[in-house]
């Protein structure tokens, strides 16, 4: 069997019963006193509280302060059955209590108030770094070790009563730590520390005023506090302080308050003199050089509502036109640069073209004079005019603003037009000596010396030469006796006027042609009976009018080709005199050619001579003399034109006995093939 | 580290390691954890947890004829490991404080826990097997006999080292059982290490050779004391054992029974406060 565990056993249950009757008694005699962790509190209070003045003298009545856990209270709730003053205080938010432990908030009463430490232990234990001094408005972020790195004690600041707190406290510390600076900042802002400060150094050194409303910039950052929150005494006083620019500087207002009490407008905390006004915000924005005039140049008399602004204003002693032009000097002069006028003397009577642009005004408003001036050219050309006044005074006329030298006369406007190269012909050419008016207009005036016909021809050169070209002249041969025509119109006058002789040139034709005559004087010394200015050496001869008119082929061949050697007189008519007889005719048709030949063709002949054979024989008509004749007259053949051949004919004639049968026309007078019988040996048909 | 006491060591380890937790947290707070802190409720329900282990799983062990549980002896040094570090954990707990019914239980734990540490002397007294079951005379007498056997045998093969040492292996004057078994009991380490000693002191005179060769035969010396003092003390040494046990266990009953009345008390006045 075996053993009950040792804690089962009979001893052993029995030491577990024991126990727990000794324990009963125990608690029954001294409650819960065996529980205690340790000995209440027993310092004794001013009042009775609960009946006890002190917690020992609640003994082991541990449910006095002990609520079970079932019942629903808490011990705070049992703390405050006997401690009704702190009850009281739970109501009262500027009470301690009320502040540490506001409505709704569940801070127990054991998280500072400690007990069974002891008879003489200190009830109230508050951890420093865990109590929640900011609750009461000031908190111990900053005072957390002292300067001798000794951790801050309650007592410190609160002495024995951690309920009150004396503001001399901070004074009596903050002094040994600089007692001039305290010295200063409390008769600046009084004694009551608390009223500025929180504990964590809200207003302190730490403290930012760039991060407030009213950032300290510029000159505002070494200024001490006081020199603007005057008699401050709290942190509302601190935060009552104006920010406008007037309650502090109204003193330092030079403009009387003539722009508004909104000084920050103009002038910056860096440097109050040197302000900065947007004049262009103004009636009168600042531009060029403007804009770096000190303001009192203009505003004079520290006036700056009302300053006029026109330029007269200030500007009247700088007018060189001592008021010519009014005084409404933005009209032609700039603020970037008062010597640099932009007058546009296209609005005037006079626009400036040309090289007058770049005329200095002075030169011509002399004296300043702008109005009046005079607009002629000659009141300021009359020096320039080289025509000295022979052609007026309106030099425009002729000249340009674009250059004096290139003037632009218009010539067609005279009597003498300018034409060809007269066009680029220097004025002074013909109008020497500066004259224009009554200049010469023929041409012999400037071209006598240019007369290559030495007068013959008059002195109206114009009737053949023109301005275009001078060697080129346009004579109308036609208006003489002698029109040029053919290639007679492209030769050069000289050719025919040698010497420059033009009148009573010879007009015959032999004058010029006679070397030229291939006749050698056997037609005559008119040319032109045959000749033609269009080609010399296509002569058109009319052969109709002579013996022998051609006709045929011969009007195609050329004269040399029958008139040898250049005799054309006595050409031999006879066709023997060009046409040699050929051997075909063996001289059997004498020489009467065209008895048979045309001068349209050698062939076809016309042979109209009777003919031992029928020429027309066959059935395409009269044959060409070579088809029977293919050599010559003397002999014949039946062969060609044929379709049988002399191997057949044998053949045949042979057939019929016939041997001889070279002869065909023996046989055959006419061609007929039945025309053999009876002859060459027989035979039938 | 010797094998026989590893418990004791490990027990020491986690002991430091704790101690060294427990500075710290007192080097933190610079104060005394209470115990009812979260660092001191820790260390006391830990601790109670080791205590309770401590009397529970080895009884329950005993009880069981399951080899599956693992060997005896090493529930026996798991209860002697929970047995020192639970209730030093519980002490650590007690932030010094010794009031009322806790400050009773902690007295019975510091009773309890020397109480253990006697028990534990006499218990090594019994012989046992590795599973913890008790050795009977006669196998202890078998024992005897095999190792006087390797005595002999080893003095045979080494009869100049045998005469070298003779003197080492001689009774120790006054160290004889007796009667006395109840002082033989409680002396046996007094006197096992007055033989160490006696032999520490002899083998520094050994020539060196002679010393390599006397380290089995110390083995067997040892060996032969220890089964003697054995058969020498069994009864008594059973006897004590006994009588240890009907004091221990009724007073760890009692520390228990408080314990849990403290627990009781600490949920109730503490943990449940509000």
């Amino acid at each position: 069997m075996r053993k009950r565990l040792g804690c089962l056993s009979t001893s052993g249950l029995a030491a577990a019963l024991l126990t727990l009757l000794v324990l009963a008694g125990v608690i029954g005699l001294w409650g819960g006193a065996p529980f205690s962790p340790g000995p209440l509190n027993a310092q004794v209070g001013q009042a009775e509280l609960g009946g006890v003045r002190s917690h020992d003298a609640i003994g082991g009545q541990c449910s006095a302060c002990h609520a079970a856990p079932w019942s629903g209270e808490t011990m705070s709730d049992r703390c405050l059955l006997c401690h009704v003053d702190i009850a009281s205080q739970l109501l009262d938010p500027s009470s301690l209590h009320g502040v540490l432990m506001p409505a709704g908030e569940s801070i127990e009463c054991y998280a500072c108030h400690t007990e069974h430490q002891g008879p003489e232990a200190p009830m109230t234990v508050v951890d420093p770094d865990r109590f929640p001094h900011e609750v009461t408005g000031y908190s111990l972020q900053a005072h957390r070790q002292t300067e001798e790195g000794l951790d801050f004690a309650c007592a410190g600041c609160h002495g024995a009563d951690i309920t009150r707190f004396e503001p001399a406290t901070c004074g009596a510390c903050h002094r040994d730590l600089d007692a001039a600076y305290m010295q200063g900042h409390q008769e600046t802002f009084g004694m009551d520390c608390l009223a500025c400060h929180d504990g964590i150094d809200t207003y302190g050194q730490a403290f930012d005023h760039n991060q407030q409303e009213f950032p300290l910039e510029g000159q505002h950052a070494s200024l001490s506090c006081a020199g603007c929150h005057l008699a401050a005494r709290s942190l509302a006083d601190l935060q009552a302080a104006p920010r406008d620019c007037y309650a502090c500087h109204a003193e330092d207002d030079a403009h009387d308050g003539q722009l508004g009490q909104d000084c920050a407008g103009c002038h910056t905390t860096e440097d109050w003199p040197q302000a900065t006004f947007d004049h262009a915000q103004t009636a009168f924005p600042l531009t060029g050089r403007h804009t770096g005039v000190d303001c009192r140049d203009c505003h004079t008399g520290a006036a700056f509502q009302g300053t006029p602004q026109d330029c007269y204003a200030c500007h009247a002693e700088d007018d060189a036109h001592d008021g010519q032009l009014g005084q409404d000097c933005a009209g032609c002069h700039i603020t970037e640069d008062w010597q640099q006028a932009t007058f546009d003397h296209a609005q005037t009577a006079f626009p400036l073209t040309g090289r007058h642009t770049a005329v200095d005004c002075r030169d011509c408003h002399i004296d300043r004079t702008f109005q009046g001036t005079p607009q002629d050219c000659y009141a300021c050309h009359a020096e320039d005019d080289a025509h000295d006044g022979q052609l007026g005074q309106d030099c425009a006329g002729c000249h340009t603003t674009q250059d004096w030298q290139q003037a632009t006369f218009d010539h067609a406007q005279t009597a003498f037009p300018l034409t060809g190269q007269h066009t680029s012909v220097d004025c002074r050419d013909c109008h020497t000596d500066g004259v224009f008016q009554g200049t010469p207009q023929d041409c012999y005036a400037c071209h006598a010396e240019d007369d290559a016909h030495e007068g013959q021809y008059g002195q109206d050169c114009a009737g053949c030469h023109t301005t275009e070209d001078w060697q080129q002249a346009t004579f109308d041969h036609a208006q003489t006796a002698f029109p040029l025509t053919g290639r007679h119109a492209g030769v050069d006058c000289r050719d025919c006027h040698t010497g420059g002789v033009f009148q009573g040139t010879p007009q015959d034709c032999y004058a010029c042609h006679a070397e030229d005559d291939a006749h050698e004087g056997q037609y005559g010394q008119d040319c032109a009976g045959c000749h033609t200015t269009e080609d010399w050496q296509q002569a058109t001869f009319d052969h109709a009018q002579t013996a022998f008119p051609l006709t045929g082929r011969h009007t195609g061949v050329n004269c040399r080709d029958c008139h040898t050697g250049g005799v054309f007189q006595g050409t031999s008519r006879d066709c023997r005199g060009c046409h040699e007889d050929p051997v075909f005719h063996l001289g059997l048709l004498g020489v009467e050619c065209d008895t048979c030949h045309t001068t349209d063709g050698w062939t076809p002949a016309r042979y109209d001579r009777p003919h031992t054979f029928p020429i027309s024989h066959g059935e395409s008509g009269p044959s060409p003399c070579r088809t029977c004749h293919p050599d010559t007259l003397a002999a014949y053949t039946c062969y060609d034109c044929h379709e049988h051949n002399p191997a057949e004919i044998e053949s045949e004639h042979r057939k019929e006995g016939i041997s001889d049968f070279e002869d065909c026309v023996r046989c055959h007078p006419t061609g007929r093939e039945d025309e053999a019988e009876g002859e060459g040996g027989g035979g039938d048909d | 580290m010797r094998r026989r006491s590893r418990e004791l060591w490990y027990a020491l380890g986690a002991m430091v390691v704790i101690t060294l937790v427990y500075l710290g947290v007192v080097a933190r707070l610079e104060a005394v954890p209470g115990a009812s802190d979260l660092f001191g409720h820790t260390l006391g329900i830990v601790g109670f947890l080791l205590m309770l282990m401590t009397e529970t799983l080895y009884s329950v062990r005993k009880r069981s004829r399951s080899a599956r549980w693992g060997r005896m002896a090493s529930w026996l040094r798991f209860h002697i490991f929970t047995g020192l570090v639970g209730p030093y954990m519980v002490l650590l707990h007690t932030s010094w404080k010794f009031n009322g019914l806790a400050g009773a239980v902690t007295v019975l734990m510091i009773v309890v826990v020397f109480s253990g540490i006697i028990g534990r002397y006499i218990y090594t007294a019994v012989p046992r097997t590795a599973d913890g079951i008790e050795i009977e005379r006669g196998d202890l007498e078998q024992q005897i006999a095999a190792v006087e056997a390797e005595l002999e045998k080893w003095r045979t093969a080494r009869p100049e080292a045998a005469r070298a040492i003779a003197h080492s292996m001689e009774e120790l004057p006054g160290m004889t059982g007796g009667d006395s078994g109840l002082l033989l009991v409680l002396g046996r380490a007094f006197q096992e290490w007055g033989y160490r000693l006696r032999w520490w002191r002899d083998a520094r005179r050994m020539d060196a050779s002679i010393r390599a060769q006397a380290r089995d035969l110390d083995r067997l010396l040892r060996r032969q004391r220890a089964l003697r003092r054995q058969v020498s003390s069994l009864a008594a040494a059973r006897r004590m054992l006994a009588t240890w046990h009907a004091v221990h266990i009724p007073v760890g009953v009692v520390l228990f029974t408080a314990a849990f009345v403290h627990i009781g008390a600490a949920i109730y006045y503490a943990t449940l406060l509000r």
